[in-house]
């Protein structure tokens, strides 16, 4: 074994607790679409296993193949012996970034997320240049023919001139008595992209009678440098975030993007060796509080469906709450379940842009079934899979409007 | 998908690509060690992967091994439990996961026509979506492929009152051989025509030919169900239950057995709300197409249980109490698995009367060797699942857990049972089998092993045990 692998060592115990039963199949995205055995985390382990014992080296399809999961931890929940796929990948991966260096194309990601002011000054940057070779519609751009071709996703997000945090950090007061004093933590796709999703939330705390405290101070989650094995630059990001919230003296944080959330709650907390804060999913929130909107502002007779984002599948009341506004509401307009309703919309961060193919595969289904029943909204809390859901029905001419749950109130 | 390749796997896989595509040929060593086991614990090293995506492609894949005297092992989702698709050295495996296509559900005629590949649930799915049923319930069925299923003869909780795998297969088309394709069957139920060719091939498990469709027999879907939960204060009591059961003459869709080691185990991992100072549980469920049928064979089941001492009898009184029932049932490999490193499930089948000697027998032998089992089974057709909870890097442990399972096997033959119900011989139960058989019987097999596959190429070392075992 060479040294590189020494990160890998700790989980020893999970490769032998790792039956081989193959019961994670079962729920694999990558799986389904593949069918290779690699790429499932029977296989990952068993290859894990194998570079602990010397039978392979760290070489470009160990790469591949620790590369293309989703870390959408759906095998983990089926595992019956518990094995922490998440961790076990970023691990994974930081050795291979050790052996191999990170790819190009996950430096400039990374590179451009890292700061969330850097982010803003970039998406303003080429807000011109996107102009020229995209068509804007009102949820996003779309790239003209030719860029097309070599773009994975056949709609762009629309980034804003100035970010969310520029125009709403700050102390947000409620009419009257504040009923409690809220963290915001923003997370880069709502301060770059869906500002509106940022608004709404907002909004919808402040009339609920709560203080919202958005610090200007607060960057990244940390969960596209963990997914890529870039261990300590999460930890520096999670503990970048907690300095800004801990000096506000809140109640407990919301966040309105499930994988933010995610990352917070099952990785955090462990990278740094600390007990964080209390950080909520906000629908399950208001749910937990009894304060789920109870009307919705859509055309009356229109057709709305869900998308429940992984990042929701540990957290049972986020993941029911927007179901149940459909379902509570369903004289206004119809709810659609989808039997694809919690099937993967194969972004996971970074990993549609890094393996286009698979992701189009992955999201098939859901997008057919979306077209098939004519679905108006679909509502998810994940910004991730807004991005790529919207694409996926943009690439198949369906004009559903992709938001989240509180753009609607 | 080039990398840590030996030079005579490159001329193998350049060969093979040829043939098929660069995308269906898997070479490299990081590959390759994802295909080396199935869930049991035996290991192999295959030379090469293929994944075809259609008959034709089969055929073409086994002609080039056959013309070049290459060991073929065909392969579904590798969730066996016997070794049976662990490759022989060097072997090819033929991957059927992406011939995965339902072919046609043909409401009129109760069929279903599949390809190998299609995953045992989504068959579920597809059928119940019309109001009709695929009864066939392994617990791997998320998993699992049909042609492993077939190959297997695999069943499940729903086997006692609907038999397994091998009662639903109406109609297949293999390839065998150097290359050719036989077909059997098809959408008819009744059939008298010949030596039925697809009946070998099912339980075959890889070595006669490589299973390329099958149609299956459906059946509507029962409309009403009840499930319950019966405790017993000692073990014994609850396997009296099943032979009285049946000399009721009723046979419930499903009787489960957990033991206090399996129960206790269930509740550690998951609180399922079962008793755990009950010796022994069954969770029974009774269906039918009528709701009054179903209640009288549930009372026949409250009086027979209640005669042999039942001490509570929980009835699930709508889907929520009965999906809370399963799933205790339901985790109980995850639950074997959270309290050991390794778990060895073993598949013994006896005559039903002799459910309470066979259970008795395990624990006798596993307390002798000193290894903690956990008996669960659908004991409802005779079928044992005694699960070893071992640690693998225990060399001493693995010797006794071998053992006792050498002995078990030889109970249950004593018993007038046989080694496997459902998870197949492989290579974990060649010796058992060949036990079971005797050398004539197994000596017949090989002569018909010999006609369909001469040079030996079809999974290799499966079945029985080249060199003679040590007899009965
Ligand atoms: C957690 C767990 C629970 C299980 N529960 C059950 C259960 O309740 N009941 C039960 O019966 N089994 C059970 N099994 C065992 C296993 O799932 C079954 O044996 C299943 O049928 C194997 O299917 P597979 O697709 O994984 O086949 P594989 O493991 O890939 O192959 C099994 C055998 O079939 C052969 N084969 C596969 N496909 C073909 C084909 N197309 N043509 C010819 N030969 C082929 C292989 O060569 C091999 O010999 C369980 C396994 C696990 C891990
Ligand atoms: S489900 Fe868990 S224990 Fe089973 S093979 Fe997958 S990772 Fe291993
Ligand atoms: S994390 Fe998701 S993509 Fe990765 S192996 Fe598990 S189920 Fe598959
Ligand atoms: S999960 Fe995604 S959206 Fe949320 S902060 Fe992290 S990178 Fe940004
Ligand atoms: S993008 Fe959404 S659905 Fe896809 S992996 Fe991430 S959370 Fe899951």
């Amino acid at each position: 074994m060479t040294n590189s692998l020494a990160p890998l060592e700790k989980y020893k115990d999970d490769l032998v607790y790792c039956l081989q039963c193959g019961l994670c199949l079962t729920e694999c995205p990558v799986f389904k679409s593949t069918r290779l055995a690699s790429l499932t985390s029977r296989g990952r382990m068993r290859i894990l296993a194998g570079l602990l014992d010397g039978d392979i080296t760290v070489n470009k399809r160990v790469e591949e193949v620790f590369n293309q999961c989703l870390l959408c931890e759906a095998c983990a929940k089926v595992c019956p012996s518990g094995i922490p796929v998440g961790e076990i990948m970023a691990t994974a991966r930081s050795v291979v970034n050790s052996e191999r260096g990170l790819p190009l194309t996950k430096k400039l990601i990374l590179w451009a997320f890292s700061d969330l002011s850097r982010t803003g000054k970039l998406a303003s940057f080429f807000s011109l240049p996107a102009k020229l070779v995209t068509k804007e519609n009102e949820t996003g751009l779309k790239p003209n023919s030719l860029l097309n071709k070599f773009l994975p996703l056949s709609e762009l997000p629309k980034f804003g001139d100035k970010t969310f945090l520029d125009k709403f950090a700050g102390v947000h007061k409620p009419k009257g008595e504040p009923k409690g004093r809220i963290g915001y933590f923003t997370g880069c796709m709502t301060n770059l992209v869906y500002q509106k999703t940022g608004e709404a939330v907002l909004n919808y705390l402040l009339k609920c009678g709560y203080e919202v405290v958005i610090p200007k101070e607060q960057g990244c989650c940390g969960l596209p440098a963990f997914a890529s094995g870039e261990i300590n630059k999460a930890k520096e990001q999670v503990a970048f975030n907690i300095d800004a919230f801990s000096k506000e003296n809140v109640d407990l944080i919301v966040a309105d993007c499930a994988s933010c959330v995610s990352m917070w709650e099952e990785h955090g907390g462990k990278l740094i060796n600390k007990k964080l804060m209390e950080v909520v999913e906000i629908m399950g929130f208001l749910d937990k509080n009894n304060i789920l909107p109870d009307k919705l502002k859509v055309k009356r007779g229109m057709r709305l469906g869900y998308h429940a984002p992984c990042h929701t599948r540990d957290n049972e009341i986020s993941r029911k709450a927007p179901r149940k506004i459909l379902q509570q509401n369903s004289t206004d307009f119809i709810y659609v379940p989808l039997e694809t309703e919690e099937k993967c919309c194969g972004g996971g961060g970074s990993f549609g842009l890094l393996n286009p193919e698979l992701m189009l595969n992955i999201q098939k289904d859901k997008v057919t079934e979306i077209k098939e029943k004519n679905i108006d909204i679909m509502i998810t809390t994940c910004p991730s899979c807004r991005l790529y859901l919207a694409s996926g029905l943009a690439r198949h001419e369906q004009n559903s409007i992709v938001c989240h749950p509180l753009e609607l109130v | 998908m080039k990398g840590n390749v030996g030079k005579s796997t490159e001329t193998l896989r350049k060969n093979l690509i040829r043939i098929l595509s660069e995308e269906s040929v898997l070479a490299d060593a990081t590959d390759l060690l994802a295909y080396r086991n199935d869930a049991s614990w035996f290991v192999g090293n295959p030379s090469i992967v293929v994944l075809p995506r259609s008959t034709e492609e089969v055929q073409k894949c086994m002609r080039y091994a056959y013309e070049n005297d290459i060991a073929i092992v065909p392969r579904g989702s590798g969730t066996g439990l016997s070794g049976g698709t662990v490759p022989a050295e060097g072997a090819i495996i033929i991957d059927l996961s992406r011939m995965n296509k339902i072919l046609e559900l043909d409401k009129d005629n109760l069929t279903i026509k599949v390809q190998p590949g299609v995953i045992t649930a989504d068959i579920h799915s597809a059928v119940e979506k019309e109001g009709l049923f695929y009864p066939p319930d392994p617990a791997s069925q998320g998993a699992s492929t049909i042609g492993g299923n077939i190959a297997c003869r695999a069943g499940g909780p729903r086997g006692v009152k609907y038999g397994t795998t091998k009662d639903y297969v109406l109609g297949l088309e293999v390839v065998v051989p150097p290359g050719n394709v036989i077909r059997y069957g098809g959408k008819v139920i009744k059939l008298s025509v010949g030596y039925e060719i697809g009946r070998l091939l099912v339980g075959s498990e890889g070595t006669l030919g490589i299973i390329t469709e099958a149609t299956l027999k459906l059946i509507p879907r029962p409309m009403y169900k009840k499930t319950m939960l019966i405790s017993y204060s000692e073990l014994a009591k609850a396997t009296q239950t099943v032979s009285k059961l049946i000399a009721s003459k009723i046979i419930p869709t499903t009787l489960e057995l957990m033991d206090n080691e399996t129960v206790r185990a269930i509740e550690q991992f998951k609180k399922a709300g079962y008793p755990t100072d009950a010796d022994g549980l069954l969770l029974i469920e009774c269906d039918g197409y009528k709701e009054k049928d179903v209640e009288e064979q549930i009372e026949i089941v409250i009086n027979a249980c209640k005669t042999l001492g039942a001490t509570e009898i929980k009835i699930a009184e709508n889907d929520q109490q009965a999906a809370q029932i399963w799933a205790g049932r339901r985790s109980m490999f995850a639950a074997y698995a959270n309290a050991a490193p390794t778990v060895i499930s073993e598949d013994v089948t006896v005559p039903r009367t002799k459910v309470p000697d066979i259970v008795k027998a395990i624990k006798e032998i596993s307390a002798h060797y000193g290894i903690r089992v956990g008996i669960g089974g659908h004991v409802g057709d005779g079928n044992m699942h005694p699960n070893y909870m071992v640690d693998k890097r225990n060399k001493d442990e693995m010797e006794r857990v071998e053992k006792a399972c050498a002995e078990v096997a030889k109970a249950a033959l004593e018993m007038g049972g046989v080694v496997s119900g459902e998870h197949g011989v492989g290579i974990a139960k060649a010796q058992y089998a060949m036990w079971q058989l005797g050398d004539l019987y197994v000596d017949y097999m090989k002569a018909l092993k010999k006609v369909f596959d001469p040079k030996n190429l079809m999974n290799p070392g499966k079945l029985w045990i080249e060199s003679g075992g040590e007899g009965k």
